[in-house]
């Protein structure tokens, strides 16, 4: 565990703005959004559909340019930098983890995690050892030459998360990771993407709309009309009977006993709740949120 | 990259066949259509050209054996004869006129020579004899067979009946065949039994034909012409005569070909947006990206190339062997020019596509797919 904390954060975002269109037909997809992400730490940001997730992901990520503030990537300030710089800051200080994967179809499994490593000039012999290496590590070490059309879901999201750490960047983008995942691969990606966090030290920022995905977050932030406010414990908590992550605010119904208030998802989870709270309370009360 | 360039430009077969296929078909088509064009030129020079002779004199204003008539004195042969440069002067005579075969009445340049010489007759092996009486003809293989008659049979030029004797080969032409009679039948059916009409020289090795042309122009009040000069001046005749519109072809169907190709290269460069904005986004420099789509169209437009030159060449038999009245010349001058051609056309085609990803919404990659 390497989890030191550097002073210098690997992503900041200060007072963002980014408005698509002018004039009437003018769209403020994400206004004054200031963020600030360490080494090691995993944020998840959550909202609902069009609240601007994946527009701050992308200027995040040197994708697309705000209309105003700065953003600071592992301390070098990118909204000053040209095409050529920033291309080279995507290269080698971020990585990216698409809801759809895109791998290239015709590259086999190690010849996608080498990709960027071949855009960074690393001697071929050399990413070819470290991508074998990180595919292994990823479970994916008798899938080496299989193509993407090959593979399962889950197998595809962990090669592009083999992808995004190659060049060995600080910080992690990953928009909807899990969206296109079955419950179990989708929480087996993002145990991944924790664990890199935390051995690696990396900055590790997750868009999704997954509740359970929060399990893994050390922060989660919402957004909503663009603007992003932290989440504190009491929006979230967990439904005892089936277990779902509820959000306070969209929770069915919710039950006092014992002066502790449960949410729940369901109205059915609620009335079972409501029979034998006991049943459902044997581990004790459940915490609720983070 | 190269490798991604390479490997992705493999895998989808179907997709690198379609568009290698629609480049070798406008290709082959472009070839063709100028491969016409030039076997028509050829066909309509090949008298000047095949020939042995490297100067042609005609009577003074004259520059053509196309549609021209030239008269000249018999005696100024043996006075060619004694220039210095000059290895061989023989008069021939000639008529632009018709043939009638059965019913058919053929355009033809009818040339009257003499079997004795070695110029001025077919100049590739004749079937049956070229050694004529002044009642046979040698007649162009091609329009013999058209006609249905071969050796043995009767035709008619001006109007006065020939056995054919001979047939010649590589003497059709779309304008106008060459038919063959002795000199002095032509001239008497051209009632003029004491001229000639053009008087070809053989030069000697060693003498530029064109100091030989100028001596010849200084002794005798008429025009020489060195082979090139004469066979050029046919051809822009010809031209004038309405190859024009073969030529307005030739030049369309470069522009669609071309259009075609550069199309083709365009949608398969669009085909792959996706993956060149997962490259962008992944941090591929602008270089990087320009390499890899460079490579993706210089090889599609290179095999296309390819396959459309073997094509040109296969269909080139092909149609000789259904048409053998059509002759299909692919010369190198063409081939080159195609191929420069579609080089500026894949540069081209490369080039506004990467332009379109420089600005590729940085979204696409994050679409769901
Ligand atoms: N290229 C664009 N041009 C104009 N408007 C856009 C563009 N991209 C996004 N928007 C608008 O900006 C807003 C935020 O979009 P964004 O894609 O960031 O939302 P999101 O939170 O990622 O949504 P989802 O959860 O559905 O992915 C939306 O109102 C959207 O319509
Ligand atoms: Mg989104």
């Amino acid at each position: 565990m390497q989890n030191e904390k550097t002073a210098v954060p690997v992503l900041e975002l200060k007072e963002v703005t980014k408005t698509y269109g002018t004039g009437r037909a003018a769209v403020k997809a994400v206004e004054g959004v200031s963020l600030s992400i360490a080494a090691g730490e995993v944020v998840v940001i959550m909202g609902p559909s069009g609240s601007g997730k994946t527009t701050m992901l992308s200027i995040s990520g040197a994708l697309l340019s705000p209309t105003s503030g700065s953003i600071w990537v592992a301390g070098q300030e990118i909204n000053r930098l040209g095409t050529r710089e920033l291309s080279k800051t995507r290269l080698r200080h971020i990585g990216f983890v698409f809801q759809s994967f895109n791998l290239l179809p015709s590259l086999t499994a190690i010849e996608n995690v080498m990709v960027p490593m071949t855009l960074a000039r690393v001697p071929k012999r050399e990413a070819r050892k470290r991508a074998e290496n990180l595919l292994s590590e990823l479970g994916l070490g008798e899938r080496l030459t299989h193509y993407p059309s090959e593979l399962s879901g889950g197998e595809k999201q962990r090669v592009a998360v083999g992808r995004s750490v190659a060049n060995k960047p600080q910080l992690i983008l990953a928009d909807e990771p899990t969206g296109n995942l079955d419950s179990r691969s989708g929480h087996f990606v993002a145990e991944l993407l924790r664990n890199i966090a935390k051995e690696q030290g990396k900055g590790i920022v997750i868009v999704s709309h997954d509740m359970r995905i929060v399990d893994i977050a050390d922060r989660v932030l919402w957004l909503e009309d663009g603007k992003l406010r932290e989440e504190t414990g009491d929006s979230f908590a967990t439904d005892p009977v089936c277990k779902m992550r509820v959000q306070i605010a969209d929770a069915a119904g919710f039950h006092d006993y014992k002066n502790e208030r449960y949410y729940f998802d369901s109205l059915k989870c609620l009335k079972q709740f409501s029979e034998e709270p006991e049943k459902y309370l044997k581990g004790g009360p459940v915490e609720s949120g983070m | 990259m190269i490798r991604f360039a390479w490997k992705s430009l493999w895998l989808e077969k179907t997709r690198l066949a379609l568009s290698t296929g629609g480049i070798a078909l406008a290709i082959l088509v472009i070839l063709l259509i100028e491969g016409v064009f030039a076997g028509v030129e050829e066909q309509a020079t090949a008298y000047i050209d095949k020939g042995k002779a490297d100067l042609f004199v005609m009577q003074e204003g004259v520059a053509n054996l196309h549609m021209a008539s030239s008269f000249l004195p018999p005696a100024i042969e043996n006075g060619i004869n004694d220039i210095e440069g000059v290895k061989k002067a023989v008069g021939i005579t000639y008529s632009n006129t018709t043939a009638e075969i059965g019913g058919n009445r053929i355009f033809s340049y009818v040339i009257g020579f003499d079997p004795q010489e070695t110029i001025g007759g077919p100049w590739k092996k004749v079937k049956g004899t070229q050694d004529i009486s002044p009642d046979e003809v040698v007649l162009d293989k091609i329009i013999a067979a058209q006609n249905g008659v071969g050796l043995g049979d009767e035709i008619k030029v001006m109007g006065r009946s020939f056995k054919i004797a001979g047939l010649s080969q590589d003497t059709f032409s779309i304008v106008s065949s060459i038919t063959f009679l002795r000199k002095a039948t032509v001239a008497e059916l051209n009632q003029r039994p004491n001229s000639i009409n053009y008087v070809l020289v053989e030069t000697e090795a060693g003498s530029d034909p064109r100091s030989v042309a100028r001596r010849i122009e200084k002794r005798f009040k008429v025009n020489a012409m060195t082979q090139e000069e004469f066979s050029q001046s046919d051809r822009l005749m010809i031209r004038k005569m309405g190859i024009d519109i073969i030529l307005a072809m030739s030049f369309i169907s470069l522009v669609i070909g071309l259009a075609v190709i550069g199309m083709t290269l365009y949608t398969a460069t669009l085909d792959r947006f996706r993956d060149y904005g997962v490259l962008k986004a992944v941090g591929a420099s602008r270089f990087q990206l320009y390499t890899t789509v460079a490579v993706q169209s210089l090889v599609t437009a290179l095999l296309g190339f390819v396959a459309g030159l073997l094509l040109a060449y296969l269909s080139k038999f092909a149609v000789t062997a259904i048409f053998p009245e059509l002759l299909i010349v692919l010369p190198i001058r063409a081939v080159i020019e195609a191929f420069v051609a579609i080089l500026i056309i894949s540069v081209l085609a490369t080039i506004i596509p990467v332009r379109l990803i420089e600005a590729v919404d940085p979204m696409v990659v994050f679409e769901g797919a």
